[in-house]
């Protein structure tokens, strides 16, 4: 019998430097700036490996995952700011919340195909954006809501960056690991294979619905923790920051220059495209308006064009780029009995 | 023993009748050829059969159980696995992984389920192909796979759809030898053929379609003199 897959690879030397690099030089490093950078590159690495469990292992490519984020964000801070119950707490509740939403939306959604599905999920995250601002009451609309900055665990709210830099890399490798478990569990399988062909998963015996719905609750539920985090990291959150269809794209975007339906491949993504767009506005932002957009368009299309399985093809030799990063293992040790019986 | 039974089936698409009054017997350990020239309904009768299109009337039987509310993912569970014509391998994914996929309906573990796949991949003799990717493979070899998937359900009845279609000689006598070999291990196969003379020399039983209805049911040299089948290949 073969030694096919291992988590040995998942978490190889290489994998482990990749994780641990970023939070380890944001904590070495006491610039504010590279800090802040470092914290929302892993957010949005672990935002973009969440979509990638449904969007790259299930191919269901939505592009209304921020709803999610928006009611994780807006679930733990209106329990916050209305009944002072812990984001920690509320982040719980989003998550629950927005898995829920995500088996909701997915039963009414899963029977679409390719294009109508994606534009199916945008449809929903612009009624989730529109509701947020109408119910003002609610809400309190587009003019937000400030959390206090009151600093203290239980609240969620640090004086120092290097809790978030560490609770951003604990959502980072969290991510991770459940899409290492994707990647070599029966679930993970079963959405690969519905990927690659529905009627063929059918033919397989796989209830593909079913299997498409845990996906979707886990992604959904992921993505609502990261918007709490967001929220409890910026201390400000209106519709337009956490319900707008950038932080979706941006999601997609991510996992397609990482390489999409990987482990590691959201990850680098975030890893290259966030530091990327806050550099370029950083240099660019005040001597050409909109400049930064340009230049950071152009890295996209040309990363994409020269590595349309994303960055992780440069680490693996698969034909099709990354599907998985996995090298064919040639060791063999003795022989499987001959039959299926 | 009948192992799969259909009553009465129909099935139209809007005005057009493509079954009518299909009432056939699959018994157990046997390998019963379905022939008939093209758009006899061979394929609509296998879909019917495998959950992927509803009958517009009759009743299906599965080991005696009437079957209502038919689905591929509910027959494969049951034990009724099946191939596709047009092959659809999983063309991301490694030959070992898309055999891996079959496996885990019966082991639900991803290293025992692999441990299977490779047991399987050693017996249709793919094992110097399993870490290619699907796509990569020539057509001999996808039919293979397709088969190999199926087979890695652990299924107590195989369906079958066109397996040799596109293979060169050599291919059609290694795939006649392994539906042989499978029947010898306890399988029942169904088999949708174009190539006669694998029909010929597998089938203990052969059914006949033409235009939606059975026109003759019998062994196969009964079947091949039968004046109604020549004339339904060859016009009347």
């Amino acid at each position: 019998m073969t030694k096919h897959r291992s988590l040995k690879h998942e978490f190889g030397p290489i994998r482990i430097v990749l994780l641990v690099l970023p939070a380890l030089l944001a904590l070495v490093i006491p610039n504010a700036f590279v800090r802040d950078i470092a914290i929302l590159m892993m957010l949005w690495s672990a935002a973009a490996s969440a979509w990638n469990l449904l969007g790259g292992f299930a191919g269901q490519l939505s592009i209304g995952h921020t709803a999610f984020f928006g009611i994780g964000a807006y679930t733990s801070t209106l329990l916050y700011i209305n009944f002072s119950v812990s984001p920690w707490i509320g982040m719980i509740a989003g998550a629950l919340m927005a898995a829920l939403i995500g088996v909701i939306l997915g039963s009414i959604t899963f029977p679409l195909k390719g294009p109508f599905f994606s534009l199916s999920t945008l449809a929903f995250a612009e009624i989730v954006r529109i509701i947020s601002i109408s119910w003002s009451d609610l809400t309190r609309g587009s003019q937000g809501i400030v959390i206090k900055y009151t600093p203290g665990f239980g609240k969620f709210v640090f004086d120092s960056p290097v809790p978030y830099i560490l609770i951003a890399w604990l959502f980072m490798i969290g991510v991770y690991g459940v899409a290492v478990y994707f990647n070599n569990s029966r679930l993970g399988f079963y959405l690969m294979a519905y990927r690659e062909s529905e009627d063929a998963a059918r033919a397989l015996g796989i209830n593909t619905v079913t299997v498409r719905l845990k996906a979707a609750a886990i992604s959904a539920g992921l993505t609502a923790m990261l918007g709490t985090f967001y929220a409890q990291y910026i201390l400000f959150i209106d519709p337009e920051s956490v319900f707008i269809v950038d932080n979706s794209l941006q999601m997609v975007l991510l996992s397609l220059v990482g390489g999409i339906g990987t482990t590691i491949g959201p990850i680098i993504g975030g890893y290259i495209m966030v530091p990327l767009g806050q550099l370029l506005r950083s240099t660019f932002g005040d001597a050409v308006p909109g400049f930064h957009l340009v230049v950071y368009g152009l890295c996209m299309v040309l990363i994409l064009m020269y590595l349309p399985g994303g960055i992780v093809s440069l680490l693996n030799r698969r034909p099709f780029g990354g599907i998985r990063l996995k090298r064919p293992d040639r060791r063999r040790d003795g022989h499987g009995s001959v039959g299926n019986a | 023993m009948v192992l799969l039974e259909t009553r009465n089936i129909e099935k139209r698409f809007g005005g057009l009748q493509v079954l009518r009054d299909i009432s056939l017997e699959v018994r157990k350990g046997e390998i019963l050829g379905l022939i008939g020239p093209n758009g006899a309904g061979k394929t609509s009768l296998f879909n019917i059969l495998t959950g992927f299109l509803k009958p517009t009337a009759g009743e299906i039987y599965y080991k005696g159980k009437l079957w209502k509310e038919i689905t591929p993912e509910k027959m494969c569970a049951s034990g009724i696995a099946r191939t596709f014509q047009v092959v659809k391998p999983l063309n991301g994914l490694t030959v070992l992984e898309n055999i891996t996929v079959g496996s885990l309906l019966k082991y639900r573990n991803l290293r025992l389920a692999m441990r299977k796949a490779y047991e399987v991949a050693e017996y249709l003799d793919l094992l110097e192909h399993k870490d290619k990717l699907a796509a990569s493979l020539p057509i001999g070899l996808r039919k293979k796979l397709e088969i190999a998937k199926s087979i890695a359900t652990e299924p107590e009845l195989l369906l079958l759809d066109e397996p040799m279609g596109g293979l060169n000689s050599g291919e059609v006598e290694e795939m006649i030898r392994l539906v042989r070999q499978f029947r010898d291990n306890g399988l029942t196969i169904v088999l949708v053929e174009h190539v006669m003379k694998a029909v010929m020399d597998l089938s203990d039983r052969v059914l006949v379609l033409n235009q939606g209805t059975i026109i003759a049911n019998g062994k196969p040299e009964e079947v091949s003199r039968d004046p109604a089948v020549i004339a339904a290949y060859l016009g009347e």
